[in-house]
Formats: C-alpha cells, structure tokens, sequence
C-alpha cells in the first residue's frame, strides 16, 4: 500500500463522514422548523455544519482535528434531539447511527469518546432531567433491551474497528518491511555487483593481455578471446545492475556537462557496428547536422540509452534494418534533442508494450529464448530519461517492427552546428544509391546543410548533373566503373560501402564507409581526411612497423579504446591506454611515452582540459610531447582550435587507416620506423583470422615450423636465424636466374626454397615455390613470369617475420638486431667512395625502372655504412621510404643529395 | 485542375499510418510540463503525459501553435498544392482557430488559397470531418463542395466522452474544487460532450467504473436518434487493452458499424480528461 493511497483513504472517509453529518444536520433543521423547537438549535446546527465543513475542505487543517469535531458535534446534535423530544428511546437508533458513522474513521479512541457520551447522554436522562420512566415491569425490560441493543451494537462496532486497525498495523509493518527489504536488496546488488566488477576487470583485463601476445597457439587465442567476450558481457550486465539499484535507491545522479553530440554519435556507430557483427542489417544513421555542438547534458547517460536502444534494435532483428535518426527542435530554453530508433524486427504485440518498461522483464520470452538481457536496459533507459526531465515511447506492430523514441530537454551552450560545410553555394552532390532510404537520407541532409544535394535514378540524369561531388553505392558503382572513372576526371567521387569486403574502386576515387551520414558526408563535402582514397587504402596494408614507439591511447569509451588499439596493433608498437585524462596524466607522469591519442570530449577532465595540463608541466618532455586530438567533430576550423590548445595534430572519427598512418609517420621518431611488413603472427588482425577459418594457408606459422624441426624452439630459431640470413642473398640469386630466363636453375632454387619455407612455418610461400616449380618442370613459364614478383615479394615479407620474431623469441640475435636497428654513429663501418659509388648507382637504377624493392634492399645493406661520419641509413633510408610512397623523383632527389655529399658539393 | 491539400491539428487523434498514407499533414500542439515544452504526438505521447501526471508531476499545460507556426505551416503546404482546407480544433476549446485564421492576415495574397475551418469538435470528431474531406477529395470533389459539406457534418458529430472522475478537468480549470471533491466522493464519472462547440456536461454515470462505461456506450447508441452506420471511432486516454475490447464488444450489441477505428487521445485532449477516458465518436444520419 503505498503512502498516498491511505492519504486517499482518510480523505475520502471524511469526506463520506462529512456527507452524512451534513444530511443529518439538514433532517434536523427539518424536525426544528416542524416541531417548533427553539431558535438556538438552529443557530447551533447551522454552525456546526460550518465549522465541520471549513475542517473538512479547508487544505492544511490538522489532521486529527475534523474526525474529533464532528464526533463531539454528532453527539451533541443527538442529545439535543432527544432532549427536545423529552424522550430517550427515539434517539437509540440515531446514536447508534452516529457510532457507525464515527467508525468510518477507523479510530478507536474516537469510537471509546463517543461511547462514554452516550453513557454520559443516558444517565443525564435517567438521573438529571428523568424522561425514563421505571414505573412499570416492562418499561424496566424496555429500558434494559434498549440499552443492551445499544450498547452491544457500540461495542462489536468497537471489537470491528480494533480489529481493523490492527490489520492495517499488520499492513503497515508488511509495507514498512517489503520496503526495507527492498533497500537491502538494492544494497546488496549494489555492493555485489561491485565486488563482482573487480575481479571482472581483472579477468578481461588479463585477457587483453594474453591476446596481445604473438606466438598464440591459434585454439588458446580463441579460448581467451571467448572468455574476454563472455566476462565483457557479464561485465556489462553487473553495470546494469548497479546502474538500476543505484536508480531505485535515488542515488543515480547525473552530471551536466558541456557535450558535443558529434562525439556521442561516433561512439553510438562504433558500438552499434560492433554489436551488429555479421548480421546481415543495415544501419541507417539519419543526425541532423544542425544540432549545435556545445550541448548541456549529461553525454554518458544520453550515451548510454542510445547504445541501450540501438543494442536492443539490433539484437531483435534478424534482417532488414536499424535507423537511428536524431533530431532537434529550438526551445527558449536551449533544445529539445529527439532520439529514434526503429527497426524491422520482430516487433511487440500491444499487451506487452504495457509491461515493457517494467524492470526484470523480457517480453515475449518464448519467441526470443535465443536473445540475452536481464530485461533491466528499458527500465534503467526509461528512468534515465525521466530523471533527465523528459519522455520515452514506443510504438510497434507485431511482426513488422518497433521504434523507440524519447526526447530531453537540454540547454545550449555552443550554437554552431555539429556539422557544417565550408563553401556550400558552390557544392552540387548528386547520389546514386539502391534503396530509397539512402535517397531520402541524402536529399535530406542536403536541405539541412543549405547544400544542393539530390538524388538520381539513371545514369543519363547522372551524367546529365554535372555536380561537383558524386556520391554511389558500391552496387551502382560495379554496373558502370568507367562512368565514374570519367567522372572523376571533373568531380569528386566516392564509393559507399561496407567496411567488411569492401572494394578497391579504380584511380582518383575514394571510399565512403557505412554507416552514410552527415559526419563522413560534411567532411567529404568540405575535402577532409576523413575519406579514404582507393589508391592509399590499396597501400594502407601496413608500410611500417615501430616495436619501440609507446604511444598512449585517452578514451572514456572502452570500445572507442579496443576500435583504435585495434587500428594501431598491426604497427606493432607498445600500445597503453587510459580511460580519462587523469588516469593519462599519471601515467604520463610515470612512464616514458612518445606519442598520445587523446579524445576530445570526455567526462570530468576532457581532452582540451588534459592536454593543457600537460602542457603546462614543468618537464621540457610535456612541452614537445606530440599529442594528437581524436575527435568527431566535423566543424570548420577544428584543427585551428586544436592547435591552439596545445594539440599537435587531430584525427577525425572513426580514425581511417591513411590518416592514422600519416600521423605515425610525422609525429614518431624516424628511428623508430622499420621496415614493412604484414604481421601474421603478431598484431593479426582478429576478425581476419576469424574470416580465415582455415580455408587459407597462414604466411607464418611458427607452430608448424617448430613440429618440423623437431619440436624444440631453440633448433627452429636457430635454423630461422639461418633462413633469414641466407635470405637476402638468395632472394636475389632466384631474382638473377628469373632475369637471365635461366630455368634451369630457377627451379632448382624455388625447389629449394620450397622445402626450406616449409621447414620454418613458411606454408603459404612453399606452396607458391611448389607451384612455379611445377610451371617449370612443365615449361609454363608463362605462369613464372606472372608469378615471380609474388614470390619475391613473399619471400622478402617472410624474411622480415622471420628477423622480427627471432627478435621477440630470441635473448641476443646480434645478427637481426643489426638488420632492424640502426646503430649509433660511432659503430658504423665507414664506406669506401667506390663502393659508394656502386650503391648509389644501382639505387639510381631502381628508381628510373620504379623498383621500390630494390631501393628497400639497398637500404637495409647500407643501414650499417657511413661516409665521412654520416651515416647512410640517412638516406637510403629516406629514398626507400619515398620511393615506397612512389615518390621516385623525390627519391632520386634524395640520392642527388647523397651525391653531392660525396663530391663535397 | 487545382491541387488540394488537406491538414488539420494534431488533436484530430487520427491513426498515423491514415494521415501518412493520405498525406494529411497536421500542425502540433505543445505540452509545457516542469521541464521543458514538447510537441504534442512527435516528443510527448498521451502516455508519457498521463504517467508524468500520474506520478506527481506539476504541470502540464496545453498550448496551441502560434500565428507565425500556422503561417510557417501553411507556406510549406502551399510548395505541395495550390488550395490548402484546414480543419482545426473548436474555437471555443483552443485558441487554435484564432491563430490559423490570424495567420492567414500575414500570408499577404497567399493567405486566399487557404481555408480554415472550424470543426466545433475536438479528437476523432475532428477526425470524422477530416476522413470526410480526405474522401471527397478523392471523389474529386471541389473545395467550396468539401467546405460546405463540413459547414454541415459539424452538426451531426457527436463527439463525447466519459471520464474516470474529475481530477484532469478540475486541474485544468474546467470544474471546480467542490464537484471534484463531489465527484471522488460519490464515485461520479462525468460525461462531457461538444455542444455547439462548447464542452457541456452532458451526463453523470455514478458507480463502478467499468459498469459506468458499458452504460456509457449503450445511451450513446441507443438515445442519439438514427446513427450513420459508416464509421465509429472509439478513442482513450490510458486505458487497458481489456477494457477497450469490452468497449468494443458492447458497441456490437448495440450498433453495427461497417469500420470501427480505435485510437488513443492526443497527449493534449488526455492532459485534459485524464487515465481512463473513454469516448465514442460517431456520426448522424442527416434530418
């Protein structure tokens, strides 16, 4: 029974016991105008039923009082009565009327006060004024029956309210105890959930580790990676149960802060993407780039309803798809920001709609027994919203789909939108997609930004819109490539698609990642980094690794943290991360670290906020640390408010591989910087291995080598250590006979190296050694000359794995050190000028016929050189890295330099 | 031959899907509760509004769409067609009219291509004339026909509602304190109708609520002369899924409708009348 309802209830026994004094009071009026009493008793009831009125309507009169009047009023009106009449037996009924009455209230002590007036009443008409007569046998009977009647009716009315009342006592105590209970079981949550949470982390935590580990057998890596998956799930059922108690104790408290809603929707995308999976849906992103970019709120709980809709949306959706649109609408406070999220699930019949935001429950379990939940996240969401001051809804027709919306009323605090195009009456879009929903999206957001954007359903209005910037679905794009390769000889095109087996469109074009909307859209239209060429992705296999470079990673967001670790893994540097700017400041203060990634918005300290205090150190170190900004914001002039704010750089969300890469190679020292490689064993990419399911012969695979070396791992070393030395040197023997067409030879070599690969775990060149063997004996040498710069190339990627793991496995390995690192100054050998001489002229020759692999090997030879004190590395090295760029005259320009310091010019 | 736009309030309570698939637009009302104002039937749904009130919250004030909104509104309806019949809420429930019309002085030559038209009517008995006008439409009738076929159907709606008690009306300054205390405490639930576009008690059913419904409905059927069997609308505020299938139930018994449309109040009209209200909308056979 809740506090209000029993409010309710005394309020409306009054208001009954108010009724019935009024009714009798008017009787009585009635009986006194007929019988002629005295004008008094009129005046007296008059003002009685005034009084117990204002005592009954009036807000704020003590409680207690209105039930005490009225009882002592219907006392007095009865005796009165009585006494009018001179006679006492007409007023039996009427006080037991009146007892009833009074009981209504339920009290006691009221009915006890009553009762002994009655008492009282009698005997003054017994003793006082004597209108009893006891003259008679029977009238003596008659007076005992009378009273005995009476009074019994009195008492059982009296047994009945003690009884009542205790009940509601009994009740009370239950209420009191469901209560408490109800505090020691959200209490108790809370505290379990936290002490579960601890050794949670741990385990994840440790996980992580474990998988950062190369040389994982593969059935290990899954296992860790299934227990990190299944403790992230607990994990974030344990938040929400602490997120729910804290909640139903009143503790949840929000944390209004300025927040850019550009920031919120990349981390709800990257999420969103990441549950999504393999699912075969579409996530339609629809934000309006109008929203102003400073919003007062607090962003983690906004964060976290979206992520909670958007989970559910993609959780109860098989196929079809999942819109997120948000919106705005101007207050004079600030802004209403609309949130909706529809999906072509399975949809919610109309009962269940009305328990849906019921805590603990989980509707129509039996058609959803595959999906998980505590059936807590539309409670705790609903409660968030409600705290927040606004409103959740949903709407749903069962089979077809379900779409939840809420709004919350925010104060503004930056106006500029979120997303804006810098030169917009100069922009014509066109975009040529499949669905409709694409269209709609488009011409939308071209209305929104003030930019000339449309749709076209042939490509004879295509090529008839001459716009500035083309926007096609990758299914378009295949039906007519050199459409848009012409088109791309005017405009700017770009290819949308999926990230997962995405397409290398042809020259000039760039790609646009799904989910399409206005943040990758404005910074296409504004020409920003956030868009990828083809022809850098086609490059963008990793160009470089940095085994020593420590470079930390800032991010409120746990997953924007796994998204950019991820990115970063294959660089194989020393990867930390930190989850706000605190936790970043200390770990600055304690461990040495070349570069940062610091998020923009985070809570308590953000990015701008951290980075000052970094700056602001006393340290020389924290001056020139390179700190890069990562941000959603797609705002004109970001990078100039970066830039004043102590930032060196920033990287647009989600980062891009190109632009991640072009910000390690700036801002990490150059000597960190090793040669390129692919990285099978180390920093793989997880969901690439995953996608492999062993259809796919691994590039290294060090478990095989050491089975077929007899399974002791020193012998595999030592005989990896030979194969990487030897390497370079029949690398180029097998490049001399396929240039001299000396067959012959050539097979013997690839015979060779086919079993030697295979010995250290090599499969996948052995296999491709074995084939141009074959092609050989069979005189297909056509096949050879198809294939050969494939083997080249694999055979000097395997190398390069070989020296980086003798490296990580190996205590001393002078021999791959020497190859990986350059030395100091002091212990390289000096050149002569003629062999000098040599190497710059061959490196002239690879650079006139394009041949980066050459410049690459030249390199590495000369790394342990130098002349006249300068070391070689300086540039060779530079040449290599050029001439990998295909900057090939920038490359010969850089031997032209060499050579004019060997001349002494 | 002219294009013709039809729009009318959002208090029409009229199924989104109807007014999507016959491209009805319609102009928000707002709600201003404690924290914020929101636009009735897009942020804040009769749900939410009952729920907020339900649980103690403060206020929850209806508001009509300013002149400029109405002008704005109409100007974007106007890109679409060349005559734009609005049909709004009564005028003497909401300011609504007044604002439309006051809009239309500002709209310069414009404002002539757009008719407004006072329903006298509030939820589905606004909807009624709408469907009406949407049908016409389609039968390619003109817009002086459709206008003049409103001018008389407004007299044949009937649109009434009975209510839990009278909390929502007394909050909204519709009752007084003393017939809300009068009300709670004799178990009374009123029934208000739209008479001459005024809301006029009509009745008071006293006792069990559900009861009270059922006896509701069987004296609208019964007692308001020959009904048009075309069409009923039963709308609510918050009602359960088990009472409006009785509701639906006793409509059979006593009327047979070729289509009976069940919708749920604006969170403007359940603001007003509050959890539990109950109306059956129909329309009458002419003489």
């Amino acid at each position: 029974m809740k506090y209000t309802d029993i409010v309710t209830n005394k309020k409306a026994a009054s208001r009954a016991a108010w009724a019935i004094f009024v009714l009798c009071a008017l009787i009585m009026c009635a009986m006194t105008c007929s019988n002629h009493w005295t004008s008094w008793v009129l005046a007296m009831l008059t003002a009685h039923t005034a009084i117990v009125t204002v005592l009954t309507f009036v807000p704020k009169t003590v409680e207690h009082v209105q039930p005490i009047v009225l009882t002592l009023f219907c006392f007095s009106n009865t005796l009165v009565c009585s006494i009018m009449e001179q006679n006492l037996y007409p007023s039996v009924a009427v006080f037991i009327g009146a007892a009833i009455l009074i009981s209504v209230y339920k009290d006691v002590k009221l009915l006890g006060i009553y009762i002994a007036l009655v008492t009282a009443g009698v005997l003054y008409h017994v003793f006082w004024i004597r209108t009893v007569s006891f003259g008679t046998t029977p009238e003596i009977i008659e007076f005992i029956v009378r009273m005995t009647v009476m009074f019994t009716a009195m008492f059982f009315l009296l047994v009945f309210i003690r009884s009542m009342e205790k009940n509601e006592e009994a009740l009370k105590k239950s209420v009191e105890e469901a209560k408490r209970a109800e505090r020691y079981k959200s209490d108790f949550l809370a505290n379990m959930s936290h002490e579960i949470r601890t050794p949670m982390n741990a385990i994840v935590g440790m996980c992580e580790l474990i998988l950062r580990e190369s040389g994982l057998n593969e059935s290990v890596r899954e296992n860790c990676f299934n227990i990190q998956t299944s403790g992230r799930s607990l994990l974030a059922i344990i938040n929400d149960i602490l997120d729910f108690s804290k909640i139903e104790s009143g503790k949840m408290e929000l944390i209004n802060e300025e927040f850019n809603i550009a920031s919120t929707l990349n981390d709800v995308i990257n999420m969103s993407e990441a549950r999504k999976g393999s699912k075969k849906i579409e996530i339609f992103v629809d934000a309006d780039p109008n929203i102003p970019c400073g919003l007062i709120g607090d962003e983690v709980r906004i964060r976290q309803v979206i992520i909670n809709l958007m989970t559910n949306a993609i959780k109860f959706t098989q196929d079809g798809s999942v819109t997120l649109t948000v919106s705005q609408t101007k207050q004079d406070y600030g802004i209403n920001l609309f949130v909706s999220v529809k999906d072509t699930g399975i949809g919610i019949t109309e009962e269940n709609i009305e328990k849906l935001f019921t805590s603990f429950r989980q509707v129509d379990t039996k058609k959803n027994r595959s999906v998980e939940g505590t059936g807590l996240g539309l409670a705790i969401s609903k409660q968030l919203i409600t705290q927040m001051g606004g409103f959740i809804s949903v709407s749903s027709e069962y089979g077809v789909g379900t779409e939840f919306r809420f709004v919350i009323p925010l104060e503004v605090k930056n106006e500029r939108p979120f997303a804006s195009v810098k030169d917009p009456q100069n922009i014509h879009a066109v975009g040529f997609f499949c669905g409709e929903e694409y269209a709609k999206l488009f011409a939308g957001l071209g209305e929104k930004l003030g930019v000339d954007m449309r749709c076209c359903d042939t490509e004879e209005q295509l090529i008839a819109a001459n716009a500035t910037h083309y926007f096609v679905c990758r299914e378009m794009y295949l039906r007519n490539e050199e459409l848009f390769t012409a088109a791309a000889k005017k405009a700017r095109v770009y290819v949308v698609q999926e990230r997962v087996d995405a397409i290398s469109p042809s020259h000039n074009i760039k790609c646009l990642y799904k989910p399409f909307y206005s943040l990758p859209i404005v910074s296409a239209l504004n020409g920003e980094n956030m868009v990828i060429d083809m022809n850098e992705r086609r490059g963008a296999d990793i160009r470089f690794t940095a085994p020593k470079a420590r470079v930390l990673i800032v991010d409120d967001n746990p997953i924007n943290l796994k998204v950019a670790a991820g990115l970063m893994r294959p660089y194989n540097m020393q990867l930390m991360t930190a989850e706000s700017g605190r936790a970043a400041i200390k770990m600055l203060r304690s461990r040495d670290i070349d570069l940062v990634f610091m998020d923009h918005m985070m809570p308590e300290m953000d990015g701008v906020e951290t980075t000052k205090i970094i700056r602001s150190m006393e340290v020389d170190y924290y001056k020139k640390l390179p700190i890069i900004a990562l941000t959603a914001n797609a705002v004109n002039g970001a990078r100039d408010m970066f830039l004043q704010s102590g930032f060196n750089d920033f990287l647009a969300k989600p980062i891009e591989l190109s632009s991640l890469d072009r910000v390690l190679r700036t801002y990490l020292p150059k000597e960190y910087l090793q040669a390129p490689k692919s990285a099978p064993y180390a920093g793989h990419d997880r969901r690439k291995q995953e996608n492999a399911g062993g259809e796919e012969a691994p590039m290294f695979d060090p478990e095989k080598g050491i089975s077929f070396t007899g399974g002791d791992k020193d012998t595999y070393c030592e005989i990896l250590a030979l194969y990487a030395k030897k390497g370079y040197e029949k690398r180029a023997h097998i490049d001399e006979l396929f240039r001299q067409k000396d067959w012959k030879n050539y097979v013997i070599e690839v015979h060779a190296l086919k079993s030697t690969s295979l010995s250290i775990g090599a499969v996948k060149l052995s296999e491709l050694a074995k084939e141009l063997e074959a092609a050989g004996k069979a005189e297909s040498y056509a096949v050879i000359e198809k294939k050969n710069d494939e083997l080249l190339r694999m055979y000097r990627e395997i190398i390069g794995i070989a020296e980086d793991y003798l490296k990580q496995n190996t205590k001393e390995n002078p021999q791959a050190e020497s190859e990986l690192n350059v030395p100091d100054a002091a212990e390289l050998t000096e050149i002569s000028p003629d062999r000098l001489d040599e190497y710059i002229s061959r490196a002239r020759t690879a650079c006139d016929s394009f041949d980066g692999d050459t410049m690459a090997d030249i390199a590495k030879q000369t790394a342990l050189y130098s002349y006249n004190g300068e070391p070689l590395k300086k540039y060779f090295g530079k040449a290599a890295e050029l001439a990998e760029d295909f900057e090939y005259d920038a490359a010969a320009a850089e031997l032209e330099r060499l050579s004019a310091v060997k001349e002494g010019r | 031959m002219n294009s013709i736009g039809i729009t009318t309030d959002c208090v029409c309570d009229l199924p989104d899907e109807y007014l999507k698939k016959r491209g009805v637009d319609v102009v928000y009302f707002y709600i201003t509760t404690g924290t914020g104002r929101f636009k009735d039937g897009f942020e804040i749904t009769s749900g939410n509004v009952l729920e907020y009130l339900e649980n103690g919250g403060q206020k929850a004030e209806t508001s009509a769409p300013a002149p400029n909104e109405y002008r704005m509104f109409f100007l974007e309806q106007l890109k679409k067609h060349d005559e734009i019949i609005h049909i709004s809420i009564s005028d003497k429930v909401s300011a609504s009219y007044r604002n439309a019309k006051e809009a239309l002085g500002f709209m310069g030559s414009d404002g002539g291509r757009v008719r407004v038209i006072d329903s006298e009517h509030l939820s589905t008995g606004i909807g009624h004339m709408v469907m009406m006008a949407v049908e016409m439409l389609g039968e390619g009738r003109s817009a002086d026909e459709i206008e003049a076929e409103a001018e008389r159907m407004k007299k044949r709606i009937s649109t009434s509602f009975i209510t839990m008690n009278a909390d929502y009306l007394y909050r909204n300054g519709r009752v007084s304190k003393a017939v809300r205390s009068i009300c709670d405490t004799f178990m009374l639930h009123p029934v208000l109708t739209l008479k001459n576009g005024k809301i006029v008690l009509k009745n008071i059913r006293v006792g069990n609520y559900d009861k009270a419904v059922m006896r509701y409905i069987k004296s609208e059927l019964t007692r308001s002369g020959k009904i048009n069997k075309k069409r009923l609308f039963i709308t609510h505020a918050g009602c359960t899924v088990k009472l409006i299938s009785a509701v639906k139930e006793q409509t059979k018994r006593f009327c047979s409708f070729d289509e009976v449309i069940v919708t749920k109040a604006s969170a403007t009209i359940s603001s007003n009348c509050g959890m539990g209200t109950v109306g059956v909308l129909f329309v009458k056979e002419q003489g």
